[in-house]
């Protein structure tokens, strides 16, 4: 397996280029890049400007381990209006289009959300008719789309076997849940997220949660090791199911001093769960 | 939004789109009989195409793909459905009220709630003009009340955070024809004008259905979608539309 962390996690004030030294010296493979999220990075960086940070991502002797964005919690493909949906479909296309040039094969899509406003069967059909229509698109551009789960925010496929109905109705290769194994609270076991879900596991989000918190005005996420995650038995379940693709670091909860100590951390935390010393 | 001229023009002087056909309870068929109910597809002035897919599913079982150009005032139908309503092409208009004023009844579904201030103008022009439609700008039923967006701004920004409101609302669109029925509000509703005796839906206090005789038929109109909460396979949603589609 291999560690990755965000670019979004790269403190603020800091180039793209602090960033890469700072990832490469923390001992990470690749970096994730955040459409929309970095300044580096927005829907309008053209393709000569990302295959620029191709280029410095390689010569910092790291690998684009996926693209992700967090527009779509502003911009969902489950919106009534049409017009935020084309806008939503457009993201996920240009996610499809980056990542190609970022020499990566998979991105991360936030797929619905479930509000008091639109209702669960909506956000379904709209998800799945959205998902159906950019399966042939991420086939050609052989890349994967990872839907994330995002149980709690987005009220949304909240439980594994639901998510799996729902990439059945998806129904293609092209198309596969990228696993957060923080994101499940108190709802689920990520170990058991990670079985059903196999082989359809594009990329794994790595961060710890504090259950019993509940979320209200704090983030009930945590530094790895030091929440609720059963991590022994999520680390035996990843060699179950034969996972030994990209796993990456998404700390929500940063540290509020020596912002640059949290890459270390974390790097060393991820080391320990792929060396399974527990 | 948005509905260029190009397009509208477009859809002026080409087609006049899709027609689907359902036989609801075993009534007629298009070879010459009338035809029980047609949902009929704007193209590019269906602004809600998920609402056509909507009624599209809700036919599933029976429905007959016809040609525009089979689009006739000869015709004699019983209900006419025209999803997501942007703008029509006034020969389009004539010749629906032809149909309505020979006993059909036909179903307007706005499908404006999310268009521009322009657009929505022309819509209500356009309801005017070739209906006699009165209909107010979308009312947003939703404004200031998403409970939901302290949890949706705090995962995309980790650094800012607000409090969740806790008021409640009432998210249906309550019809009140042909029986008492609760839909799902689509967020922005198209309020309409009608006499007390005409309303046939409401959103709280607004009159955001209504229907009123034309002829030897009558018109139909929904200012609140009823499509996409048939895609979601609403089944209020698909009662009351048969209900309505009842002979």
């Amino acid at each position: 397996m291999k560690k990755s962390i965000g670019d979004n996690m790269i403190p603020k004030g800091w180039s793209f280029e602090q960033g890469l030294e700072l990832v490469k010296k923390a001992g990470y493979d690749g970096i994730e890049l955040w459409l929309g999220e970095v300044p580096w990075f927005q829907m309008n960086t053209t393709d000569a400007q990302v295959t620029e940070l191709r280029r410095k991502v390689e010569n910092a002797g790291l690998l684009v381990s996926n693209v992700s964005t967090g527009l779509h919690w502003k911009t969902p493909l489950s919106a009534r209006d049409p017009s935020v949906r084309a806008q939503a479909i457009r993201i996920v296309e240009r996610e499809l289009e980056t990542a190609q040039l970022l020499g990566c094969d998979a991105i991360l899509v936030v797929t619905g959300l479930v509000t008091q406003e639109i209702p669960y069967n909506e956000v379904y059909q709209r998800c799945l008719d959205a998902m159906r229509q950019l399966a042939p698109v991420a086939a050609r551009a052989r890349v994967k789309i990872g839907c994330e789960n995002c149980n709690s925010e987005q009220r949304f496929l909240l439980t594994p076997r639901e998510f799996w109905t729902f990439l059945n109705e998806v129904d293609s290769p092209s198309v596969g849940i990228h696993l957060d194994v923080g994101n499940i609270h108190d709802t689920g076991f990520a170990e058991q997220w990670i079985e059903i879900h196999g082989p359809r596991i594009t990329r794994i989000h790595l961060k710890d949660v504090m259950k019993k918190r509940g979320r209200c005005c704090d983030t009930v996420y945590t530094s790895l090791f030091i929440g609720d995650n059963n991590w022994p038995a999520i680390r035996a379940a990843l060699t179950k199911v034969r996972y030994d693709g990209w796993l990456i670091a998404e700390m929500e909860a940063r540290y509020r001093y020596a912002e640059d100590q949290q890459f270390y951390d974390t790097a060393a935390d991820i080391d320990r769960l792929i060396s399974g010393r527990l | 939004m948005r509905i260029s001229r190009r397009n509208f023009l477009h859809g002026m002087t080409v087609s006049a789109g899709t027609l689907w056909s359902s036989r609801v309870t075993g009534l007629g068929n298009l070879a010459g009989r009338p035809i029980d109910c047609v949902v009929f597809d704007l193209k590019s002035d269906c602004v809600l195409r998920e609402s056509l897919r909507g009624y599209q599913a809700a036919f599933a079982e029976e429905h007959h793909h016809l040609a525009a150009d089979r689009v006739d005032s000869r015709w004699r139908c019983r209900t006419v459905i025209v999803p997501g309503l942007g703008m029509m092409d006034p020969a389009i208009g004539r010749m629906l009220l032809d149909l309505v004023q020979k006993g059909t009844r036909l179903v307007l579904e706005s499908g404006a709630g999310f268009l521009s201030i322009e657009e929505t103008a022309a819509h209500q022009r356009m309801l005017l003009r070739c209906f006699d439609l009165e209909v107010a700008p979308p009312v947003d039923l939703w404004s200031g009340r998403l409970a939901d967006e302290g949890l949706i701004a705090s995962r995309s920004s980790p650094n800012r955070r607000k409090a969740i409101d806790g008021r409640q609302s009432i998210p249906y669109v309550r019809y009140v024809w042909p029986r008492e029925t609760l839909v799902r509000d689509f967020t922005r509703v198209i309020p309409v004008s009608a006499k007390p005796g005409e309303v046939i839906g409401w959103a709280g206090s607004l009159a955001v259905g209504s229907r009123r005789p034309a002829g030897k038929g009558s018109l139909i109109f929904l200012g609140s979608p009823l499509g996409p909460a048939l895609q979601a396979s609403d089944p209020e949603a698909r009662s009351w539309l048969h209900s309505v589609l009842a002979p």
